[in-house]
């Protein structure tokens, strides 16, 4: 490296005074230091999360102290209490239900006894061709004037 | 005399005869069996065997409800249906076919039909009929379903259509009819009540007799596995007897909890009354009722329920404090559900295993009710009806199917046999012959002749009407 030792002289006269120098003693207390940085931290502290703390602490130890008593759910089977036989009447006038037609089980019945002619028969439509069988009625079955009124008397009574 | 006066005697004389017929034909079939004369012809069985169907098939079926076009046919009949209903009538009582230019205007007649028909047979193949009944709410008691009379009517118009098909030999366009029939009188049995099975039963009945006509067709199809391809039993009324058993508790809520909650007396009071309606109790004997309810600690029913209580190891105090209404209706209910149980378990079983069971049960039932005709008498048992006598009818209608299918083994067996009835029934061993489903047993089979007759009894213990006989003529 030639060419770092190539110095100018107002270099060289700076590198030989610098070279005169001596390191002067280090000053510095290690356990003062830490004192120190103990000292400086203790004086950063906050009062806020403890004071917070405390007031929990407090509401806390007061609920436990105040608290309402535990309800616990339970399942209770109160047995109704009879009703005085003689009050039966005046229960049945209060909220009375009135019976039902019962119509399905009296079709049930009388089908059952009596078959299929059972059926109530459904209003048939008697209308425009009317005329027209019973003229082919006429054709078929003899003396149909009177079967005719007894139809007739049928129909009228709904059967 | 003159003209006048004997056609007059000629009117009363027929009217009269007239009048009487249903009369005369009730005695008689008390004392002997349904009598069907057939004559037939000998008929070998389809090919391939199973060319024809008494019930669309599952190609033909279609999803959807089939009731929406069963109601449409029913908007779609024409007036004037009592007429009609008269010619069926006639038609039975005369026992034969009408005259030509009668059969012709029967024909113009029944053709008004058509348009219903068309619509009874796109039902028909429909895959269910859903009827939408409320029939799981209370209210059931008083459930009316007015048209089924109608629903009957349009199948006894469809079943005369199948027989001018028969009569004029067009035996495709007449299975077709019955099938739609059949399966109509299916649609119609599934409207979960037991009022719906027995129109569904009247249906197949009036069907049956139209196929009792077809096989006397001449040259007409051997039905004998389209009989056999029917469903058995045809109608299953389980589904209608399982409602039927808890019809109680579908229109009284409170009876689902009657084991773990004490009713009012007012809740007690209100089903005895609608109990008693069912009996067509007046309303003089239910305000009696209701006095007596004041006395029922003196009464005897409940005296005899508090010692049973007691013999339990129930204390007096106890027994007091539930109160004896509550006592006495929790009793009787509970007397009622064990009666109609030991029923209903019948009707799991083939009718004729059930038929002496319910039998006796029924009697039993009948001489509870002789014997407490008195106010505290169990009203539940009204409640229960002659079910016994709804099971002999789908039986029967199971039978009627069975005997078909002999008659066409009949013909089968003569098709084989120049034209000769079998000596036994089984001596037929193309086919299986069916077996009675009202007796479990053999039919009785005897001929003489050219004429054989096939014969199914009466369930023992009921009247001979309720057996069915069949005479075969063969013609060759």
């Amino acid at each position: 490296m030639p060419e770092k030792n190539k110095l100018n002289p107002i270099q060289q006269e700076l590198e030989n005074a610098l070279s005169s120098l001596k390191p002067a003693a280090l000053n510095l207390d290690r356990d003062k230091l830490m004192f120190r940085a103990g000292q400086s931290s203790a004086r950063r502290q906050n009062f806020a999360w403890p004071a917070v703390a405390v007031l929990l602490a407090v509401m806390l130890g007061a609920s436990l102290l105040y608290r309402p008593p535990a309800q616990t759910e339970r399942i209770v089977y109160v047995p109704q209490p009879a009703t005085p036989d003689n009050t039966y009447s005046s229960l049945m006038v209060e909220t009375e239900r009135p019976p039902r037609s019962a119509q399905y089980i009296h079709l049930r019945d009388k089908i059952l006894a009596e078959g299929m002619d059972a059926l109530p028969e459904s209003t048939g439509s008697t209308g425009e061709n009317q005329d027209e069988l019973w003229r082919e009625l006429d054709k078929i079955i003899p003396f149909n004037s009177k079967i005719k009124g007894i139809l007739n008397q049928n129909s009228n009574m709904g059967v | 005399m003159d003209l006048t006066k004997t056609a007059k005697l000629i009117l009363v004389v027929w009217t009269i005869c007239f009048l009487s017929l249903p009369i005369t034909k009730a005695q008689h079939t008390t004392e002997e069996p349904r009598t069907v004369k057939m004559t037939i012809y000998p008929a070998g069985e389809p090919s391939p065997a199973l060319k024809y169907s008494l019930l669309p098939e599952f190609l033909e079926r279609k999803s959807g409800n089939a009731l929406l076009h069963y109601y449409l046919a029913l908007q779609s009949m024409p007036p004037g249906e009592q007429v009609v209903e008269f010619l069926d009538v006639a038609w039975e009582w005369e026992n034969q076919l009408p005259q030509k230019e009668a059969m012709d205007n029967l024909t113009n007649s029944i053709n008004k039909y058509n348009q219903a028909f068309e619509h009874m047979a796109a039902g028909a193949l429909r895959e269910r009929c859903d009827w939408e009944l409320p029939i799981r709410e209370p209210g059931v008691f008083e459930m009316t379903i007015p048209t089924l009379s109608r629903f009957r009517t349009l199948s006894s118009r469809l079943a005369i259509r199948a027989k001018l098909q028969i009569f004029n030999q067009d035996y495709e366009a007449a299975i077709e009819s019955l099938q739609t029939g059949l399966s109509y009188a299916q649609h119609i049995s599934q409207g979960q009540t037991l009022i719906h099975d027995l129109v569904g039963h009247g249906i197949t009945g009036i069907m049956l007799q139209s196929t009792e006509q077809f096989v006397q067709g001449p040259e007409a199809p051997n039905l004998y596995w389209a009989l056999s391809g029917l469903p058995r039993p045809f109608i299953d009324i389980r589904y209608a007897i399982g409602v039927e058993r808890v019809l109680l508790q579908i229109e009284f809520l409170e009876l689902r909890q009657i084991d773990s909650v004490n009713l009012t007396n007012q809740q007690i009071f209100d089903i005895y009354k609608q109990l008693f309606a069912l009996s067509n109790l007046s309303e003089e004997k239910i305000e009696l009722f209701q006095k007596q309810l004041e006395t029922v600690k003196e009464s005897k029913v409940y005296l005899e329920v508090k010692k049973n209580l007691i013999e339990q190891g129930y204390t007096e105090e106890q027994i007091e404090s539930a109160g004896a209404l509550q006592i006495v209706f929790k009793y009787q209910f509970d007397e009622y559900v064990k009666m109609r149980d030991e029923m209903f378990k019948w009707f799991n079983a083939p009718y004729w295993q059930a038929h002496d069971n319910l039998k006796k049960l029924e009697q039993e039932l009948e001489k509870k009710l002789e014997r407490e005709e008195n106010f505290w008498s169990n009203s539940f048992y009204n409640l229960l009806p002659a079910l016994g006598r709804a099971y002999m009818f789908m039986a029967k209608l199971d039978r009627q199917i069975a005997m078909l299918r002999c008659v066409e083994a009949v013909r089968m067996y003569a098709a084989d046999h120049g034209g000769k009835a079998p000596n036994a029934l089984s001596d037929i061993i193309s086919v299986p012959i069916p077996t009675d489903p009202v007796t479990g047993k053999n039919f009785t089979y005897t001929r003489k002749g050219n004429l054989a007759v096939i014969e199914g009894a009466a369930p023992s213990g009921e009247d001979a009407s309720q057996g069915l006989r069949i005479e075969l003529t063969i013609k060759k």
